[in-house]
């Protein structure tokens, strides 16, 4: 039989084992243990010292090594003359530079072709558009979705993209200008700026001569309007609005002046959002993405905007 | 039975441990102390941990009380601001964290989980009003949002009658405000606010410091505040993280 153990002089006695038939294991014992359990018995309940797998204790040696390896290796520990640096000199800042001259050497050949054409070259070669639109579309998302919309169909306020009414232009050049030097955007000094009067509120209107030019709009814009309204409101246009908007009232994207006959708002075409503007006036902000994107992202993003009006 | 006298040292050592309680309590004190020392070290050695990076100043006193709006709504819980050194989410956010960009957080705005995006570049990307609507209202702007409404901020006025106990609280735990940051912090908070203000004083005090209406509204509100703080974020330092060794750090 077993020897007396030294668990087993602690508290309870554990009860006497049923004799076991000769050379049969103790259901108790584990074979690697030489305990027979941890604590004394409880309400006959007793917890038994098997160890656990071999493996685990191999593996979590391993693990004990490999961390004293990782602090040798690898910059670890924050001391007085600075970090420890560790044997391989390798840091995440460091390797950043490599590894994004890494993915540049290692990208497909159309994006190098890319990165080296010009503008008329990308404008005569179907497969550089493609490439530079699908390329735009994440960048699209990241920079220009949260106002624009994921497909570009902007909201009150963000225009619309994709319906070829562009207010400062919708040439490649033009896009592209806007996208570095933003719109109204405050800390770039050639910022595209214009000034939409608050008619109304600096009294240079009255509030009947605003409600007329209200009727005009809605008439040169093709809406219902009260027609007596419009026709009293002509010469109030010439005298306030066409020097920026035209004489016709087609706009002027030199100024980025939008083009009122189309029936495209961007604060909306009812005679509530119409009156408001005319009286307060307008000015959205767009940033400048200049200093933030790379010449080679806003390319791509000038692409992807142009082939937004043809999905 | 013939493991029965000699079982494996290792286990022999664990029901020592386990069957003596001071002795099992001391170890457990032992390995604890390990643990604290790993945390706490890094702490003697704060000096040399920050690298020095020209740009960065402490907060004006508008957008540190829009940093208390950010934390008492509890942003950083599903926000982080903290760009990690990959090249992902340098391609993403933008030049990646440096420790100095946070060095007059209390507490820091880092984070390890991103239910939004990481907000450490935030600033500039988004014009005044797009924030204004996106906390009024996020999915006005950004349909697949689960951001909810803060609306209420732009109808809560601004408390400025503590702004300079805020500063000097913060100059106890470490931030280098002067006597004549505390000194002028209310009418800096205002003037920051208020698009016709004279604000020679605050550019002066705050280089990079942005002065507008921030919420477009009449009125100083909490929006004004937490939009002027989210304009800011990331906007100060000047680094340039393609250098493999840059000068910027030391």
């Amino acid at each position: 039989m077993n020897p007396p153990l030294d668990d087993d002089k602690i508290g309870n006695q554990v009860p006497p084992m049923p004799p076991l038939p000769p050379g049969a294991p103790d259901p108790e014992r584990d074979p690697h243990s030489p305990l027979r359990h941890t604590l004394p018995t409880f309400d006959g309940i007793r917890e038994l010292d098997s160890s656990p797998p071999r493996v685990w204790t191999y593996i979590y040696l391993l693990c004990f090594f490999a961390s004293i390896w990782i602090w040798v290796a690898y910059p670890a520990w924050p001391w007085f003359g600075g970090a420890t640096k560790g044997v391989l000199g390798w840091n995440s800042r460091g390797d950043l530079p490599r590894v994004a001259a890494l993915a540049e050497e290692k990208a497909p050949a159309i994006a190098k072709r890319f990165a080296a054409a010009s503008w008329e070259e990308i404008e005569a070669d179907p497969a550089l558009r493609t490439y530079g639109a699908a390329a735009g579309r994440g960048l699209f998302g990241q920079n220009c979705a949260p106002c624009h919309g994921s497909d570009g169909h902007g909201a009150r306020g963000f225009p619309n993209l994709a319906d070829g009414d562009w207010l400062w232009g919708g040439s490649p050049e033009a896009i592209e200008h806007t996208l570095r030097v933003g719109i109204r955007w405050p800390g770039v000094d050639d910022t595209r700026s214009n000034q939409m009067p608050a008619f109304g509120a600096q009294k240079q209107l009255e509030r009947p001569q605003v409600l007329d030019l209200v009727e005009w709009l809605r008439a040169t814009s093709g809406q219902e309007h009260d027609a007596a309204a419009a026709r009293r409101a002509a010469p109030l246009y010439a005298e306030n609005c066409a020097s920026c908007h035209g004489e016709d009232g087609r706009g002027n994207q030199e100024l980025g002046a939008p083009n009122l006959t189309d029936n495209i708002w961007l604060y909306g075409g009812d005679r509530t959002a119409l009156y408001e503007t005319l009286w307060n006036g307008r000015g959205g902000v767009m940033p400048a993405f200049g200093g933030r994107l790379s010449d080679d992202m806003i390319r791509k993003l000038v692409l992807h905007v142009r082939g937004l009006q043809a999905e | 039975m013939a493991t029965t006298e000699t079982g494996p040292r290792f286990a022999r050592l664990h029901g020592r441990f386990e069957r003596r309680a001071i002795r099992f309590a001391f170890a457990i004190l032992v390995v604890l102390s390990a643990g604290g020392l790993v945390e706490i070290a890094p702490l003697f050695a704060l000096e040399n941990t920050v690298e020095k990076v020209q740009g960065m100043r402490p907060y004006t006193p508008l957008e540190l009380a829009g940093r208390g709006v950010y934390i008492r709504e509890g942003c950083y819980v599903c926000h982080s601001q903290q760009i990690r050194p990959f090249r992902d989410e340098v391609e993403r956010y933008g030049p990646y964290s440096l420790a100095a960009e946070s060095m007059y957080d209390h507490p820091f705005q880092w984070g390890s989980k991103r239910t939004g995006p990481d907000l450490a570049r935030v600033g500039n990307k988004y014009s005044d009003d797009w924030h204004v609507r996106h906390l009024m209202d996020p999915r006005d702007v950004v349909p697949a949002s689960i951001m909810p409404s803060y609306a209420f901020l732009a109808s809560r006025p601004l408390p400025v009658d503590r702004i300079e106990r805020l500063l000097r609280a913060h100059r106890t735990v470490g931030v280098p405000y002067s006597e004549e940051h505390l000194a002028n912090a209310r009418a800096d908070l205002l003037a920051q606010a208020d698009p016709e203000a004279d604000a020679a004083g605050l550019a002066q005090r705050y280089p990079k410091s942005q002065q507008r209406n921030f919420d477009g509204r009449p009125g100083l509100t909490e929006m004004d505040a937490l939009v002027a703080y989210l304009q800011m974020l990331g906007t100060l330092a000047e680094f340039d993280w393609r250098r493999p060794e840059p000068e910027w750090v030391r």
